[in-house]
């Protein structure tokens, strides 16, 4: 089993600005690791420099020990899976399967054998002399894992795979996905802008933006402690509640606009010394009634704008100063649009955010315990 | 609505179909005719025999004629097809300096009459020493700019994903060209090889230039030899003739149909 090693990866078109900017990261032999980000963020471009259907503009890539920024796809003992599964429609299933060991010159007697072991595991036996057209979405996806099933190789790439798939077909499928690696044992490196792909299905995470690397972990510990704004607001769903806030001059208080402000918590005020303005974050969840709230908080009214019961949790939308924010709260709360709630944020839950850099400088949780958190 | 359009559209069909299929049936009945039927302008042939036929192999080499025309198309039918599919494939896939403008210098070349080009043509292949062999009938045919055109517009609908995924896969170039674009633009190929089998088929100018024997001639000026060889041309023969030279054309249309609709049918993945 190899690592794949990117480092200083970096990739431009037009020798202005990059697609890939300055990455660096190691994905371990069997490690689920997803790349993650809004549509034009450059993940699927460093996943296709991995595969070398990309040129590297500079820094250098290995896998196991040898650099490849030259070498052709086909060397790299890789296999991959695309957003519309480049399925041959001339071909049969069983033949799309074997495409690849059929031009790797491979005995007839293995090559059949491993493509009845992978119809076996993806449940396509009863396919194998279709054609693509005549399969459904959620079969076609598997006859493209089928052919990274056979081929054997340590590494898989996956670019988007489930994005043309209807919902419950997609939860469906990440299960099957990730036991497959889990089964197979291989190393997936996997493009998604889906962020519930990326926390539900990976080992490790990197979320990247205009090509940048915002933050790599594990899905929880970037759920937890996200480094900045950005990743903050990609990650969970609902996202993380904003809300810029400026200083008065002592500090005492938070102003959301002229006229509304809010008491600066007394923990809170040797940290903001420096600081004119800065943002708050605040995950829905964290966002309680008043009254349940015991331990210190900000506490503030709020007029109902919107409200969404999804039987087991309930979703209210109220505006706090500029931004609008949300309040996710457990089962099902019977209030109308228009009724005024008290809620409170306990203080360790909050995210506090540098207007300029974006880069988080305060977070609760961090200050209770070094490292991922459970709740 | 749709009944009042109808009673517009079929009538017309049927018209236009009548106008269109007129000189083939009125020759189909020509050629079961005698002389005087002829000289009569009768419609439909008093006597149904098959004479006219039997006369036509007697006067010239018929069968000799239909077996060259036929090795001239299917010649320049696959020579097309393979010059064509190999042109295009460079044209689409193969990024080289200039290519867009070489491309256009050989679209452009649709915009010259094919006879302009005939005496240089001709001096060319009489340099060779090509005249009556089919060589000269054939090679000068296979560079199609129509048909490269044709071609390259179907490969670059091929998914780059198809490309990529035998990339890695570690198929040579020359494999992703016939394991994986030709079998995806097989409807294309089928269209243009019946085009240049039918064109070919049809050609008159051109063989009559090179060929100066009956040992290499093609049917078509075969057909016009029957006109000239006897002082009043019986028109019966010729058109028993006709007949004979079109069947050949109808069945290729027949079965390439058959073909481009299963093409049309196979549908590629969204």
């Amino acid at each position: 089993m190899k690592k794949v090693t990117l480092s200083h990866v970096s990739k431009s078109y037009d020798q202005q600005s990059f697609a890939v900017d300055d990455v660096n990261v190691e994905i371990n032999p069997g490690e689920f690791f997803v790349l993650v980000g809004p549509s034009g963020c450059g993940k699927s471009t460093m996943l296709r420099m991995i595969a070398g259907l990309e040129t590297i503009t500079a820094g250098d890539l290995s896998i196991g020990e040898n650099r490849v920024n030259h070498m052709p796809p086909s060397k790299r003992e890789i296999s991959m899976v695309f957003q519309n599964y480049a399925l041959y429609p001339h071909l049969t299933v069983e033949e799309n399967i074997l495409f690849g060991l059929k031009a790797r010159k491979m005995n007839k007697i293995e090559r059949n054998e491993r493509c009845q072991e992978a119809a076996d595991l993806l449940g396509l036996t009863p396919y194998l002399q279709r054609k693509p057209r005549e399969l459904s979405g959620g079969q076609r996806q598997r006859v493209a894992l089928a052919r990274t099933v056979v081929s054997q190789r340590p590494i898989c790439l996956l670019d988007e795979p489930l994005s043309n798939l209807d919902a419950k077909l997609r939860g469906y499928m990440r299960t099957e996905i990730r036991q497959l690696q889990k089964k197979l044992g291989i190393t997936m490196i996997y493009v998604t802008h889906d962020q519930v792909e990326a926390m539900t299905m990976g080992d490790r995470m990197m979320v990247l933006k205009d090509g940048k690397v915002q933050q790599v972990g594990t899905p929880l510990s970037i759920y937890n402690q996200p480094k900045n704004l950005f990743v903050a607001t990609f990650i969970g769903a609902p996202p993380m509640n904003t809300l810029p806030l400026s200083l008065s001059q002592d500090r005492s208080l938070m102003f959301m606009n002229e006229k509304i402000s809010l008491a600066t918590p007394v923990s809170w005020r040797t940290l903001l010394n420096t600081k004119d303005h800065f943002h708050l974050g605040v995950r829905p969840e964290q966002v309680f009634p008043a009254e349940e709230v015991l331990e210190p908080s900000i506490k503030f009214d709020v007029t109902i704008e919107d409200t969404e019961v999804l039987g087991n949790e309930t979703h209210f939308t109220f505006t706090l100063g500029k931004a609008t924010w949300k309040a996710k709260w457990q089962g099902q709360w019977p209030k109308n649009i228009g009724d005024l709630l008290s809620l409170a944020v306990p203080l360790e839950a909050a995210y506090l955010f540098d207007t300029d850099t974006e880069e988080i400088f305060y977070s609760g949780q961090v200050q209770l315990s070094e490292g991922v958190q459970v709740l | 609505m749709m009944k009042s359009r109808g009673w517009v559209v079929y009538p017309l069909l049927i018209i236009s179909s009548l106008l269109l299929f007129f000189p083939i049936v009125y020759a189909f009945l020509v050629s079961f005719m005698s002389g005087t039927d002829v000289m009569n302008r009768s419609f439909l042939p008093s006597i149904w025999n098959w004479s006219n036929y039997e006369r036509v192999f007697e006067t010239v080499p018929l069968m000799r004629y239909l077996m060259n025309s036929f090795i001239v198309s299917t010649g320049v039918m696959l020579g097309q097809l393979v010059v064509c599919a190999f042109a295009a494939y460079a044209f689409a896939f193969i990024p080289f300096k200039g290519r867009n403008a070489v491309f256009l210098l050989f679209i452009s070349t649709l915009m010259i009459p094919w006879e302009a080009a005939m005496i240089p043509n001709f001096l060319t292949i009489q340099a060779f020493g090509w005249m009556n062999s089919y060589l000269s009938m054939t090679v000068p045919f296979f560079a199609l700019a129509f048909g490269t055109f044709l071609l390259r517009q179907h490969f670059k609908t091929v998914p780059h994903e198809l490309m990529e995924a035998a990339d890695i896969e570690g198929l040579s170039k020359f494999a992703t060209f016939y394991k994986v674009v030709l079998p995806y633009c097989r409807t294309s190929l089928v269209t243009l090889g019946i085009y240049g089998f039918l064109t070919t088929w049809n050609m008159y100018l051109w063989p009559l230039l090179v060929t100066t024997n009956d040992e290499k001639r093609t049917v078509q000026i075969g057909l016009k030899q029957l006109q000239t060889v006897e002082v009043a041309t019986d028109w019966g023969v010729v058109m028993a003739g006709v007949i004979i030279v079109i069947i050949p054309t109808l069945l290729l249309l027949f079965i390439g149909q058959k073909q481009l609709q299963k093409g049309l049918t196979q549908g590629a993945l969204k």
